[in-house]
């Protein structure tokens, strides 16, 4: 016999069907029902048991500069992201370093973006730096006209414990210019763990 | 005066060379938190790195 078909009460059925080439294997059902989103996992030898579904509650963030900032010519500068919307983990700094330090590893989806002044330069960047170095580069655009918004968005494989990324702007426009700042729109940075790892 | 403008107080020829100052060829870095620009790395093919004798000869502006 190689199905096991259990017939409704009033029609139809559920069968269960064994491979063709079955091997010898057993499944053993756990006792009780589990919990609401709970599914069946294996112990490896067909013992099965209920076990919560893994899902990314991880950290997440949404950190903005709320006011602007001096950027001199052609130098990379960290943006003092001073404000959050909201830092599920505690995990932004916004008071010191301005940056984020999650405490659970794996792969975090990672966004930026800054809007520069009343200005017209050659160059402006934004970039993502994890521990201290530049990890993704995002918009580069040449002969940019006044008020222009830079994007970056990469994802990055943070340890969970000292590993942290950070929010840099470059421009060369040959003098110092400053990141726009209007409310929360301007220049933030967010983030999420996507996967464990 | 910043770091910046002391370079090119020392190299002019590099003012019209502003592209060095993106694609990591001179890398100046500014991590906020008052110690202002600094030379995070500098790889010109031919000009060298300039001194701390010569960067305090000019005035800097963090």
């Amino acid at each position: 016999m190689s199905k096991l078909r259990l017939t409704g009460s009033t029609s139809g059925f559920t069968e269960l069907t064994a491979p063709a080439v079955a091997g010898s294997n057993t499944l053993t059902l756990p006792t009780g029902n589990g919990s609401s989103g709970q599914v069946l996992s294996t112990n490896g030898s067909g013992a099965l048991s209920f076990v919560d579904r893994m899902t990314a509650a991880g950290p997440s963030f949404r950190a903005y500069a709320s006011s602007n900032q001096s950027i001199a010519n052609g130098t990379s500068t960290k943006i003092a992201l001073n404000a959050e919307d909201w830092d599920t983990a505690s995990c932004f700094d916004s008071a010191t370093n301005y940056r984020f330090t999650p405490n659970i590893a794996g792969y975090y989806q990672i966004n930026a973006a800054i809007t520069w002044g009343g200005f017209s330069g050659t160059y402006v960047l934004a970039s993502i730096y994890k521990n201290g170095s530049e990890d993704a580069r995002g918009t580069l655009i040449a002969a940019i006209p006044s008020g222009t918004t830079v994007v970056a968005s990469s994802l990055v494989n943070l340890n969970g414990s000292s590993d942290y990324v950070e929010l840099y702007a470059l421009q060369v426009s040959g003098t110092s210019n400053s990141t726009a700042a209007f409310s929360r729109l301007a220049v933030w940075m967010s983030g999420f763990l996507a996967r464990p790892a | 005066m910043t770091l910046y403008e002391q370079i090119i107080a020392i190299y002019p020829e590099l003012a019209d060379q502003q592209q060095l100052f993106i694609n990591g060829t001179i890398a100046l870095q500014n991590d906020s938190d008052g110690r202002g620009d600094y030379i995070r790395a500098w790889n010109h093919p031919t000009l060298p790195e300039p001194t701390a004798d010569q960067l305090a000869a000019l005035e800097v502006t963090p």
